[in-house]
Protein backbone atom coordinates (compact mmCIF):
# COMPACT_ATOMS: atom_id res chain seq x y z
CA UNK A 1 0.00 0.00 0.00
CA UNK A 2 1.40 3.38 -1.03
CA UNK A 3 1.89 6.25 1.39
CA UNK A 4 -1.09 8.23 0.13
CA UNK A 5 -3.42 5.24 0.45
CA UNK A 6 -2.12 4.44 3.93
CA UNK A 7 -2.69 8.00 5.10
CA UNK A 8 -6.11 8.10 3.48
CA UNK A 9 -7.09 4.95 5.39
CA UNK A 10 -5.79 6.42 8.63
CA UNK A 11 -7.99 9.46 8.15
CA UNK A 12 -11.15 7.42 7.58
CA UNK A 13 -13.86 6.99 10.22
CA UNK A 14 -13.12 3.28 10.37
CA UNK A 15 -9.64 3.87 11.78
CA UNK A 16 -11.10 6.19 14.46
CA UNK A 17 -13.83 3.66 15.26
CA UNK A 18 -11.27 0.92 15.83
CA UNK A 19 -9.05 3.03 18.07
CA UNK A 20 -11.89 4.78 19.89
CA UNK A 21 -12.84 1.43 21.42
CA UNK A 22 -10.09 2.05 23.96
CA UNK A 23 -11.28 2.83 27.48
CA UNK A 24 -8.15 4.75 28.38
CA UNK A 25 -4.91 6.27 27.21
CA UNK A 26 -2.75 3.17 27.64
CA UNK A 27 -5.09 0.99 25.62
CA UNK A 28 -5.39 3.63 22.91
CA UNK A 29 -1.64 3.96 22.50
CA UNK A 30 -1.14 0.22 22.54
CA UNK A 31 -3.84 -0.08 19.91
CA UNK A 32 -2.12 2.53 17.77
CA UNK A 33 1.23 0.80 17.93
CA UNK A 34 -0.30 -2.57 17.08
CA UNK A 35 -2.47 -1.30 14.22
CA UNK A 36 -1.46 -2.53 10.77
CA UNK A 37 -1.85 0.90 9.14
CA UNK A 38 0.34 2.58 11.75
CA UNK A 39 2.97 -0.12 11.40
CA UNK A 40 2.84 0.31 7.64
CA UNK A 41 3.23 4.07 7.97
CA UNK A 42 6.13 3.62 10.39
CA UNK A 43 7.88 1.43 7.81
CA UNK A 44 7.31 4.02 5.11
CA UNK A 45 8.50 6.77 7.44
CA UNK A 46 12.01 5.36 7.34
CA UNK A 47 12.27 7.49 4.20
CA UNK A 48 12.87 11.20 4.95
CA UNK A 49 10.37 12.31 2.29
CA UNK A 50 7.64 10.34 4.03
CA UNK A 51 8.40 12.02 7.33
CA UNK A 52 8.16 15.43 5.69
CA UNK A 53 4.82 14.47 4.14
CA UNK A 54 3.47 13.24 7.46
CA UNK A 55 4.66 16.35 9.30
CA UNK A 56 3.02 18.58 6.70
CA UNK A 57 -0.18 16.61 7.00
CA UNK A 58 -0.20 17.11 10.76
CA UNK A 59 -0.08 20.86 10.20
CA UNK A 60 -2.86 20.69 7.61
CA UNK A 61 -5.17 18.56 9.74
CA UNK A 62 -4.52 20.70 12.80
CA UNK A 63 -5.82 23.72 10.92
CA UNK A 64 -8.66 21.91 9.17
CA UNK A 65 -12.12 23.31 9.81
CA UNK A 66 -14.24 21.04 11.96
CA UNK A 67 -17.75 21.06 13.32
CA UNK A 68 -17.02 22.43 16.77
CA UNK A 69 -20.11 20.78 18.26
CA UNK A 70 -18.27 17.47 18.02
CA UNK A 71 -14.89 15.95 18.69
CA UNK A 72 -12.26 16.43 16.02
CA UNK A 73 -12.74 13.67 13.43
CA UNK A 74 -8.97 13.60 12.78
CA UNK A 75 -8.07 13.02 16.44
CA UNK A 76 -6.97 9.41 15.99
CA UNK A 77 -5.19 10.20 12.72
CA UNK A 78 -3.26 13.06 14.31
CA UNK A 79 -2.24 10.78 17.18
CA UNK A 80 -1.10 8.13 14.72
CA UNK A 81 0.99 10.63 12.77
CA UNK A 82 2.54 12.05 15.93
CA UNK A 83 3.39 8.58 17.19
CA UNK A 84 5.05 7.63 13.92
CA UNK A 85 7.00 10.89 13.80
CA UNK A 86 8.09 10.55 17.42
CA UNK A 87 9.51 7.12 16.59
CA UNK A 88 11.21 8.08 13.35
CA UNK A 89 11.75 11.83 12.88
CA UNK A 90 14.32 14.29 14.18
CA UNK A 91 13.41 15.97 17.48
CA UNK A 92 12.95 19.36 15.78
CA UNK A 93 10.40 17.88 13.39
CA UNK A 94 8.61 16.11 16.23
CA UNK A 95 8.46 19.30 18.29
CA UNK A 96 7.09 21.30 15.36
CA UNK A 97 4.44 18.69 14.56
CA UNK A 98 3.47 18.37 18.22
CA UNK A 99 3.11 22.14 18.52
CA UNK A 100 0.83 22.19 15.49
CA UNK A 101 -1.24 19.21 16.69
CA UNK A 102 -1.67 20.76 20.14
CA UNK A 103 -3.61 23.57 18.51
CA UNK A 104 -6.07 21.25 16.78
CA UNK A 105 -9.49 21.91 18.35
CA UNK A 106 -11.69 19.37 20.15
CA UNK A 107 -9.16 16.56 20.30
CA UNK A 108 -9.20 13.91 23.00
CA UNK A 109 -6.25 11.58 22.42
CA UNK A 110 -3.98 13.99 20.55
CA UNK A 111 -3.96 16.49 23.41
CA UNK A 112 -2.06 14.20 25.76
CA UNK A 113 0.35 12.92 23.14
CA UNK A 114 1.24 16.33 21.73
CA UNK A 115 1.70 17.79 25.17
CA UNK A 116 3.95 14.95 26.18
CA UNK A 117 6.09 15.36 23.09
CA UNK A 118 6.28 19.12 23.58
CA UNK A 119 7.32 18.89 27.19
CA UNK A 120 9.97 16.37 26.22
CA UNK A 121 11.12 18.71 23.46
CA UNK A 122 11.34 21.62 25.90
CA UNK A 123 13.15 19.55 28.50
CA UNK A 124 15.70 18.32 26.00
CA UNK A 125 16.21 21.69 24.40
CA UNK A 126 14.54 21.05 21.06
CA UNK A 127 11.80 23.57 21.69
CA UNK A 128 12.02 26.94 23.33
CA UNK A 129 11.05 26.97 26.99
CA UNK A 130 8.42 29.54 27.90
CA UNK A 131 9.53 32.45 30.03
CA UNK A 132 9.39 32.20 33.80
CA UNK A 133 6.31 33.73 35.41
CA UNK A 134 6.56 35.72 38.58
CA UNK A 135 3.82 35.72 41.16
CA UNK A 136 3.19 38.64 43.47
CA UNK A 137 3.36 37.01 46.89
CA UNK A 138 1.63 39.93 48.56
CA UNK A 139 -1.54 38.74 46.84
CA UNK A 140 -1.59 35.77 49.19
CA UNK A 141 -1.78 38.00 52.23
CA UNK A 142 -4.25 40.35 50.62
CA UNK A 143 -6.80 37.58 50.58
CA UNK A 144 -6.55 36.96 46.85
CA UNK A 145 -7.59 33.43 45.89
CA UNK A 146 -4.01 32.33 45.15
CA UNK A 147 -4.99 28.88 43.95
CA UNK A 148 -6.94 30.42 41.10
CA UNK A 149 -4.22 32.97 40.44
CA UNK A 150 -1.55 30.28 40.24
CA UNK A 151 -3.73 28.07 38.10
CA UNK A 152 -4.53 30.87 35.67
CA UNK A 153 -0.87 31.76 35.44
CA UNK A 154 0.15 28.23 34.63
CA UNK A 155 -2.67 27.89 32.15
CA UNK A 156 -1.66 31.07 30.38
CA UNK A 157 1.93 29.88 30.29
CA UNK A 158 1.04 26.46 28.95
CA UNK A 159 -1.76 27.37 26.59
CA UNK A 160 0.68 29.08 24.27
CA UNK A 161 1.17 25.65 22.80
CA UNK A 162 -1.29 23.35 24.41
CA UNK A 163 -4.98 22.78 24.87
CA UNK A 164 -5.71 20.24 27.61
CA UNK A 165 -4.12 17.40 29.50
CA UNK A 166 -5.01 14.14 31.16
CA UNK A 167 -3.57 12.67 34.30
CA UNK A 168 -1.26 10.24 32.59
CA UNK A 169 0.26 13.13 30.69
CA UNK A 170 0.55 15.26 33.80
CA UNK A 171 2.47 12.52 35.56
CA UNK A 172 4.78 12.23 32.59
CA UNK A 173 5.23 15.99 32.40
CA UNK A 174 6.29 16.08 36.03
CA UNK A 175 8.61 13.11 35.52
CA UNK A 176 10.25 14.77 32.53
CA UNK A 177 10.65 18.08 34.36
CA UNK A 178 12.11 16.34 37.39
CA UNK A 179 14.54 14.42 35.21
CA UNK A 180 15.50 17.59 33.37
CA UNK A 181 16.10 19.45 36.60
CA UNK A 182 18.20 16.62 37.94
CA UNK A 183 20.35 16.69 34.85
CA UNK A 184 20.57 20.47 35.08
CA UNK A 185 19.19 20.84 31.62
CA UNK A 186 17.12 23.77 32.78
CA UNK A 187 19.31 25.13 35.56
CA UNK A 188 18.70 28.84 35.02
CA UNK A 189 14.97 28.94 35.40
CA UNK A 190 12.38 26.72 36.93
CA UNK A 191 8.74 26.79 36.00
CA UNK A 192 7.78 24.82 39.11
CA UNK A 193 6.64 27.18 41.81
CA UNK A 194 6.30 25.97 45.38
CA UNK A 195 3.67 27.95 47.27
CA UNK A 196 4.08 27.98 51.06
CA UNK A 197 0.79 28.22 52.91
CA UNK A 198 0.19 31.44 54.86
CA UNK A 199 0.73 30.97 58.57
CA UNK A 200 -2.20 30.83 60.96
CA UNK A 201 -1.22 34.16 62.45
CA UNK A 202 -1.24 35.75 59.04
CA UNK A 203 2.47 36.43 59.17
CA UNK A 204 4.24 37.36 55.99
CA UNK A 205 5.58 34.30 54.28
CA UNK A 206 9.28 34.48 53.54
CA UNK A 207 10.12 33.10 50.16
CA UNK A 208 13.32 31.15 50.00
CA UNK A 209 14.62 29.20 47.06
CA UNK A 210 14.40 25.49 47.54
CA UNK A 211 17.10 23.21 46.24
CA UNK A 212 20.84 23.21 46.52
CA UNK A 213 21.23 26.13 48.94
CA UNK A 214 18.63 24.68 51.26
CA UNK A 215 20.20 21.25 51.06
CA UNK A 216 23.63 22.71 51.78
CA UNK A 217 22.27 24.52 54.83
CA UNK A 218 20.61 21.37 56.14
CA UNK A 219 23.74 19.30 55.58
CA UNK A 220 25.86 21.92 57.33
CA UNK A 221 23.49 21.90 60.29
CA UNK A 222 23.65 18.13 60.51
CA UNK A 223 27.43 18.18 60.25
CA UNK A 224 27.69 20.76 63.03
CA UNK A 225 25.38 18.70 65.22
CA UNK A 226 27.38 15.53 64.70
CA UNK A 227 30.65 17.33 65.48
CA UNK A 228 29.32 18.54 68.82
CA UNK A 229 30.31 16.20 71.73
CA UNK A 230 27.53 14.59 73.81
CA UNK A 231 26.49 16.93 76.58
CA UNK A 232 28.06 19.80 74.71
CA UNK A 233 24.77 21.63 74.73
CA UNK A 234 24.56 21.49 78.52
CA UNK A 235 28.14 22.65 78.79
CA UNK A 236 27.45 25.52 76.48
CA UNK A 237 24.38 26.52 78.47
CA UNK A 238 26.40 26.32 81.67
CA UNK B 1 -9.04 26.48 28.61
CA UNK B 2 -7.68 23.28 30.09
CA UNK B 3 -5.78 22.57 33.26
CA UNK B 4 -2.30 21.51 33.96
CA UNK B 5 -2.58 21.16 37.72
CA UNK B 6 -4.47 18.09 38.91
CA UNK B 7 -6.26 17.25 35.65
CA UNK B 8 -9.48 15.38 36.27
CA UNK B 9 -9.48 16.75 39.80
CA UNK B 10 -11.85 19.13 41.55
CA UNK B 11 -10.57 22.22 39.72
CA UNK B 12 -10.82 20.68 36.26
CA UNK B 13 -13.75 22.24 34.43
CA UNK B 14 -14.20 19.08 32.37
CA UNK B 15 -14.57 17.02 35.54
CA UNK B 16 -17.61 16.41 37.72
CA UNK B 17 -17.77 15.76 41.47
CA UNK B 18 -17.42 12.02 41.88
CA UNK B 19 -16.15 10.05 44.86
CA UNK B 20 -15.98 6.52 46.21
CA UNK B 21 -18.01 5.42 49.24
CA UNK B 22 -15.04 6.33 51.41
CA UNK B 23 -14.95 9.82 49.95
CA UNK B 24 -11.87 9.47 47.77
CA UNK B 25 -12.26 11.54 44.62
CA UNK B 26 -12.54 9.66 41.35
CA UNK B 27 -10.73 11.62 38.66
CA UNK B 28 -12.84 11.95 35.56
CA UNK B 29 -13.28 13.93 32.36
CA UNK B 30 -16.41 14.64 30.37
CA UNK B 31 -15.72 13.87 26.75
CA UNK B 32 -17.27 15.65 23.77
CA UNK B 33 -19.75 13.96 21.47
CA UNK B 34 -18.74 12.37 18.16
CA UNK B 35 -20.40 13.45 14.93
CA UNK B 36 -23.43 11.39 13.97
CA UNK B 37 -21.81 9.77 10.93
CA UNK B 38 -18.77 8.86 13.03
CA UNK B 39 -21.01 7.17 15.57
CA UNK B 40 -22.90 5.31 12.84
CA UNK B 41 -19.63 4.03 11.42
CA UNK B 42 -18.54 2.97 14.91
CA UNK B 43 -21.77 1.00 15.38
CA UNK B 44 -21.30 -0.72 12.00
CA UNK B 45 -17.74 -1.58 12.91
CA UNK B 46 -18.81 -2.98 16.28
CA UNK B 47 -21.69 -5.11 15.08
CA UNK B 48 -20.81 -6.17 11.50
CA UNK B 49 -20.55 -9.95 11.40
CA UNK B 50 -21.38 -10.30 15.09
CA UNK B 51 -25.00 -11.36 15.50
CA UNK B 52 -24.71 -11.60 19.27
CA UNK B 53 -23.94 -7.91 19.68
CA UNK B 54 -26.87 -5.52 20.07
CA UNK B 55 -26.53 -1.75 20.09
CA UNK B 56 -28.27 -0.17 23.07
CA UNK B 57 -27.14 3.47 22.91
CA UNK B 58 -24.88 5.47 20.61
CA UNK B 59 -22.92 8.22 22.31
CA UNK B 60 -19.28 9.03 23.03
CA UNK B 61 -19.74 11.05 26.20
CA UNK B 62 -18.73 8.35 28.67
CA UNK B 63 -16.60 5.22 28.67
CA UNK B 64 -17.21 1.74 30.07
CA UNK B 65 -16.05 2.71 33.55
CA UNK B 66 -18.15 5.86 33.51
CA UNK B 67 -21.10 3.71 32.54
CA UNK B 68 -20.54 1.23 35.37
CA UNK B 69 -19.59 3.64 38.17
CA UNK B 70 -20.86 7.10 37.19
CA UNK B 71 -24.31 6.60 35.67
CA UNK B 72 -23.07 7.38 32.14
CA UNK B 73 -22.07 10.92 33.05
CA UNK B 74 -18.33 10.99 32.43
CA UNK B 75 -15.16 9.12 31.44
CA UNK B 76 -13.02 7.47 34.10
CA UNK B 77 -9.52 6.18 33.35
CA UNK B 78 -9.10 2.42 33.97
CA UNK B 79 -6.38 3.16 36.52
CA UNK B 80 -9.10 4.34 38.93
CA UNK B 81 -10.90 0.97 38.99
CA UNK B 82 -8.88 -0.79 41.73
CA UNK B 83 -9.49 2.15 44.10
CA UNK B 84 -13.23 2.12 43.37
CA UNK B 85 -13.52 -1.65 43.89
CA UNK B 86 -11.69 -1.39 47.19
CA UNK B 87 -13.50 1.65 48.58
CA UNK B 88 -16.93 0.47 47.47
CA UNK B 89 -16.23 -2.94 49.00
CA UNK B 90 -16.65 -5.07 45.94
CA UNK B 91 -15.70 -8.70 46.38
CA UNK B 92 -14.67 -11.21 43.78
CA UNK B 93 -17.15 -13.83 42.59
CA UNK B 94 -15.03 -16.84 41.82
CA UNK B 95 -17.59 -19.17 40.20
CA UNK B 96 -19.29 -17.97 36.99
CA UNK B 97 -22.41 -19.86 38.08
CA UNK B 98 -22.70 -17.52 41.10
CA UNK B 99 -22.63 -14.35 39.01
CA UNK B 100 -25.85 -12.32 39.14
CA UNK B 101 -27.28 -9.43 37.14
CA UNK B 102 -25.69 -6.19 38.34
CA UNK B 103 -22.32 -7.78 39.01
CA UNK B 104 -19.28 -6.56 37.09
CA UNK B 105 -16.88 -8.23 34.69
CA UNK B 106 -13.33 -6.86 34.71
CA UNK B 107 -11.23 -7.22 31.57
CA UNK B 108 -7.48 -6.99 31.25
CA UNK B 109 -5.29 -6.58 28.20
CA UNK B 110 -2.11 -7.16 30.17
CA UNK B 111 -1.79 -8.70 33.62
CA UNK B 112 -2.99 -6.33 36.33
CA UNK B 113 -4.02 -3.62 33.88
CA UNK B 114 -7.77 -3.06 33.68
CA UNK B 115 -8.82 -2.47 30.08
CA UNK B 116 -12.61 -2.73 30.21
CA UNK B 117 -15.59 -3.10 32.56
CA UNK B 118 -19.01 -4.60 31.80
CA UNK B 119 -22.21 -4.97 33.82
CA UNK B 120 -23.86 -8.41 33.93
CA UNK B 121 -27.48 -8.44 32.74
CA UNK B 122 -28.20 -12.16 32.73
CA UNK B 123 -26.63 -15.48 33.68
CA UNK B 124 -28.33 -18.59 32.37
CA UNK B 125 -27.12 -22.14 32.77
CA UNK B 126 -25.92 -23.79 29.59
CA UNK B 127 -27.67 -27.13 29.37
CA UNK B 128 -25.10 -28.82 27.15
CA UNK B 129 -22.15 -28.65 29.53
CA UNK B 130 -23.44 -27.10 32.75
CA UNK B 131 -21.57 -23.87 32.10
CA UNK B 132 -22.95 -20.33 32.14
CA UNK B 133 -24.22 -18.07 29.38
CA UNK B 134 -23.42 -14.62 30.71
CA UNK B 135 -24.75 -11.56 28.88
CA UNK B 136 -23.39 -8.15 29.73
CA UNK B 137 -23.93 -4.49 28.91
CA UNK B 138 -20.91 -2.28 28.29
CA UNK B 139 -19.82 0.93 26.62
CA UNK B 140 -17.08 0.31 24.08
CA UNK B 141 -14.77 3.29 24.36
CA UNK B 142 -16.57 6.13 22.61
CA UNK B 143 -18.20 3.78 20.09
CA UNK B 144 -21.51 3.15 21.87
CA UNK B 145 -23.09 0.81 24.37
CA UNK B 146 -23.71 -2.85 23.51
CA UNK B 147 -25.37 -5.96 24.87
CA UNK B 148 -23.13 -8.94 24.21
CA UNK B 149 -21.78 -12.23 25.52
CA UNK B 150 -19.16 -11.40 28.15
CA UNK B 151 -16.45 -13.07 26.10
CA UNK B 152 -17.40 -11.41 22.82
CA UNK B 153 -15.49 -8.12 22.77
CA UNK B 154 -13.03 -6.59 20.29
CA UNK B 155 -9.40 -7.52 21.07
CA UNK B 156 -8.54 -3.95 22.12
CA UNK B 157 -10.84 -4.34 25.15
CA UNK B 158 -8.87 -7.32 26.48
CA UNK B 159 -10.11 -10.55 28.03
CA UNK B 160 -12.55 -11.12 30.92
CA UNK B 161 -10.52 -12.09 33.96
CA UNK B 162 -12.66 -11.56 37.06
CA UNK B 163 -16.20 -11.05 38.27
CA UNK B 164 -16.92 -8.61 41.07
CA UNK B 165 -20.03 -7.88 43.11
CA UNK B 166 -21.04 -5.30 45.71
CA UNK B 167 -23.89 -7.57 46.94
CA UNK B 168 -24.42 -7.74 50.71
CA UNK B 169 -26.01 -10.87 52.17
Amino acid sequence: MALSETMKEIEQYRFSSELNLAAGTKAFRRGLREHDLVRRLADLAKEPETRVTVAKRVEELSQAEIDTRYENRFDAALSAYLMVLSDTAQPETVAKAAAAAAKAPNCWWTVGLSRELLVHAVATGFAQAPAVRHIDTSAILAGTPWREALRDGVQEWFSQRLVSVNDDTARRILAVLRAAQTKAQIPQVSNAIVMPAPTAEGERVTWKPRGRNRTVRIKAAHAAASMRPRGGGDAARA
Amino acid sequence: MALLINPGGADDKKSIDLATSRGRRIRNWQRGEQAEDALRDAACFATEGHDGRTLRSLTARYNCIGMAFANRRTCIEPEEVPMILEDDEYSEVTRPADVMPGDLVIYEKEAGEVSHVAVVVSNDPRLTDGGSVIRVLSQWGSDGEYLHDYRDVPPLLGLPVKFYSERRR
